[in-house]
């Protein structure tokens, strides 16, 4: 009963956050679209989820699903989509996740994305990122 | 039976969601139609089928896989809300992004007789949770892109960022 009452205050929490967001807020706590930038992430069991390095819109790097891949950002405020292609495992593969920047300090943001990868020999996985963005 | 009961108002309420934001709006309605690979096995990626009533800012989806063999079958369903955003444009085409709601059932048995065919050992699960959307119109209405549902079970590993996650790459037209 306990477990199910928790269970139901985080849905309620999510729900509410998801409904709450605005895509209002200030251009200044992105870091993805600044001329150098790179996030490292953590993913399933706070593992290493992703490195990736980029310049203005576009990354390169290790995606969640050990995607060595390349990919682009497109920024609507402090929200972004991200699409990227690579190899898994020497299968091609793609990846396309959304996500948002938060709380900005220093030269990093936080910055918490959701995601989808799958490649073309039956692979398809669905990710939680949270990491830090370092931009300059 | 109780999970069917979910699922049936789940549906329930998300078409009524979607008519009133359509009535309120008075904006015009889209459909998609298409295909997807799921992740919903744990294994090998199923084909289904893909449609989409949205908005221009709100929109649901609602999916199908499955199979039915000789050793067994498995079906699974998924349908998500979602708040839509159009950030913009990546190469050539136009994206769309999406944070919502979704949610997830699967029902899965295993034949226990092959020459009567019946199935006895019958499992079946719903997750509910988080849903994002990101499709890519690399075509005109044709776009290509990925769907996840974070199904949210056990708190604990939740914080550790594991999820029962659901994940179709959908292809597919809007018109």
């Amino acid at each position: 009963m306990k477990k199910k009452l928790i269970l139901l205050f985080i849905i309620l929490i999510l729900s509410i956050s998801v409904i709450a967001t605005t895509v209002t807020a200030g251009v200044s706590t992105r870091n993805s679209g600044k001329v150098g930038h790179s996030y490292i992430a953590l993913s399933e069991g706070l593992g290493l989820g992703s490195i990736r390095f980029g310049r203005r819109n576009f990354e390169l790097g290790l995606y969640p699903g050990y995607l060595l891949g390349v990919g682009g950002i497109v920024n609507m405020n402090n929200l972004y989509a991200t699409f990227a292609t690579g190899l898994i495992n020497a299968d091609i593969g793609v990846y396309a996740g959304v996500g948002v920047e938060f709380y900005n300090f220093w030269i990093c943001n936080v910055r918490f994305e959701v995601a989808g990868v799958s490649s073309y020999h039956n692979y398809t996985s669905g990710h939680a990122l949270i990491g830090l963005n370092f931009g300059i | 039976m109780r999970g069917k009961k979910i699922l049936f108002l789940f549906i329930i309420i998300l078409t009524i969601t979607t008519t009133i934001t359509i009535t309120i709006e008075n904006s015009f309605a889209y459909f998609k139609f298409g295909t997807i690979l799921s992740s919903s096995t744990r294994g090998r990626a199923l084909p289904g089928l893909y449609l989409g009533l949205e908005t221009t800012s709100a929109g649901i989806s609602l999916s199908s896989a499955g199979y039915n063999n000789t050793l067994g079958y498995f079906s699974a369903y998924q349908a998500n809300a979602f708040t839509l955003f159009h950030p913009g444009s990546f190469l050539w085409g136009k994206t769309e992004i999406g944070l919502g709601l979704g949610l997830f059932y699967y029902k899965m048995g295993y034949k226990d007789n092959l020459q009567t065919n019946t199935s006895s050992v019958d499992r079946s699960n719903l997750a509910v949770g988080p849903a994002i959307r990101a499709f890519w119109f690399f075509l005109g209405g044709a776009f290509i892109g990925i769907e996840t549902m974070l199904g949210i079970r056990e708190p604990y590993l939740n914080l550790l960022l594991c999820f029962q996650d659901s994940t179709q790459v959908v292809a597919g037209i809007s018109f």
